[in-house]
């Protein structure tokens, strides 16, 4: 294999944009008809991951030995879109014949060969992982909305009760497929430490254009039944538990930190230890503080203080600005680390005033809402 | 978007292309590239050109629910004789999806015609080969 021809071919080939995405899928709705019913209603936000994500891992397939272990998480995940190993023969045929598309004349039998086996050793690696799941865990949970509280305009609380035991760790969050909008996922964190009846709190924000976010708030009720992922993410997840933490949100970005807050919660009650904890939750105007009563409660205890910052109401009588301005503002924080999360504007504007305050950049936690990559996100990011 | 939707369910897909003009373009496109492709052309060395995309014009516009009637012979007829392998009906197929992307066909329509295509497959593809 050359794996130089492979990376410069795609290269050319990348070069067609969005042309790109739109043959792959033609051909392959077109050759594999079967499979169009596993996509969303609309593809535009679809169209371009596919296909890019496809080349850019199997064009690297020299770094093989990094990724595969993503592969196979990749594959496992990819069961509840309930893929089976028939599909990607179809989808390796659909790239094959778009490449060829696309370099023409500069398609070869050699180029031809590498692109086969290069695809082949990735299908392979997302099957086995696929499988290898599949011995220990369902390919998804099913889970009944049992509450369905609007707090704000444009914020729902929402407690779902997985069929099966869904385990997962504070900070993690699960992929949400809801009945009004079939085959579109989005990641939302658990908002609560794992508790006895295995019911996760779930917080959604409209964001604009969000037909997803909007559908949940709008339309999900007590009685439908969602579907939900395996979880993902060790950004926000708690790997000492003896580090004081700083915890800083946006919006419902509030979600797995205040996971967080009750596992250090838990495990003070247990053993009368932890850490100190500091919550700053932000949001452009007071009545967007949708949590309040539960974070006042949480308030109580000697190791944990709650604060807002409100940054587009000049008449709040708290502290105003954005929540990392008002967090670096308060100060002492050395020695802390830090977890953020909310929209991706809110994480790129305060990841860099807390570095300013002087927290080392490794122990500034936050999702990474990294172009391209497959990672997971909270519900603030658009959903098209 | 749920309204332009809304819309669309409501036409027929012969509507929602474009109608008979817009089939007879995609055809003539299809066409074009198949015959300008020196691995394919010679299949087509013997066929009335002419016929064969009047009738291709009606079969697709009867598959997307047109108000056309289908005058041509039955697909293994048609084909039948023909050696087609699997790789020149591959190629045809890439040149079709070549033509209907051109033409921006949306992929519910793709994906009806290409579950006749499948069903076709064998009638078309020689099997000794």
């Amino acid at each position: 294999m050359d794996p130089a021809a492979l990376k410069e071919s795609w290269a050319i080939v990348a070069k067609h944009g969005d042309d790109v995405p739109l043959f792959f899928y033609s051909h392959l709705f077109l050759s594999h008809p079967e499979v169009r019913s596993m996509f969303p209603v609309s593809m535009s936000a679809q169209r371009d991951k596919l296909v890019t994500a496809l080349g850019t891992v199997v064009s690297n397939v020299d770094q093989f030995d990094t990724v595969a272990p993503l592969l196979g998480q990749l594959g496992s995940d990819h069961r509840r879109f309930r893929v089976d190993p028939d599909q990607y023969n179809a989808v390796g045929g659909s790239l094959l014949a778009t490449l060829k598309h696309f370099l023409a004349d500069q398609w070869t039998d050699e180029l031809a060969t590498d692109w086969a086996t290069a695809y082949g050793v990735i299908a392979k690696t997302m099957v086995q992982g696929a499988e290898e799941s599949a011995k220990t865990t369902p390919s998804w949970w099913n889970a009944e909305v049992v509450s369905a509280e609007r707090r704000t305009l444009d914020v729902a609380v929402f407690q779902l009760r997985p069929e099966q035991h869904l385990p997962y760790t504070p900070g993690q969050s699960v992929a949400v497929e809801v009945p009004q909008r079939p085959r579109l996922w989005r990641y939302y964190s658990p908002a609560n430490a794992p508790r006895e009846d295995g019911t996760i709190e779930v917080h959604v924000q409209i964001v604009d254009g969000g037909q997803v976010s909007s559908a949940m708030v709008k339309e999900l009720q007590v009685g439908d039944v969602v579907r939900l992922s395996a979880p993902v993410g060790t950004a926000l997840t708690l790997d000492d538990p003896t580090r004081n933490l700083l915890l800083v949100a946006g919006g419902t970005g509030l979600a797995p930190l205040k996971a967080v807050v009750e596992q250090v919660d838990r495990h003070w009650l247990a053993t009368g230890r932890g850490p100190q904890v500091h919550l700053f939750h932000g949001a452009r105007m007071p009545w967007n503080l949708y949590d309040e009563q539960a974070m006042h409660a949480l308030a109580e205890r000697p190791w944990f203080s709650y604060d807002t910052a409100v940054s587009d109401d000049s008449t709040y009588p708290g502290r105003r600005g954005t929540v990392g301005e008002v967090a670096v503002a308060r100060g002492g924080w050395r020695g802390y680390r830090a977890m953020v999360c909310g929209s991706r504007a809110m994480i790129e504007a305060t990841v860099p005033q807390l570095a300013a305050a002087g927290i080392p950049h490794e122990d500034i936690r936050y999702e990474d809402f990294g172009e391209g990559g497959y990672r997971p996100r909270t519900d603030t990011q658009k959903d098209g | 978007m749920t309204e332009v939707d809304t819309a669309q369910d409501e036409q027929s897909p012969y509507a929602r292309v474009g109608g008979g003009a817009a089939v007879r373009v995609v055809v003539d496109q299809f066409y074009e590239r198949v015959l300008g492709d020196p691995t394919l052309a010679p299949y087509f060395a013997e066929s009335d050109l002419a016929n064969l995309k009047r009738h291709q014009v009606q079969l697709i516009s009867h598959l997307l629910g047109g108000p056309v009637t289908y005058e041509g012979r039955e697909l293994r007829d048609a084909h039948a004789g023909l050696a087609i392998t699997p790789e020149a009906y591959a190629r045809v197929v890439e040149h079709l999806v070549g033509v209907l992307v051109e033409a921006g066909v949306p992929d519910d329509i793709l994906a009806s015609l290409g579950g006749t295509l499948e069903a076709a497959q064998p009638d078309i593809v020689s099997q000794q080969s």
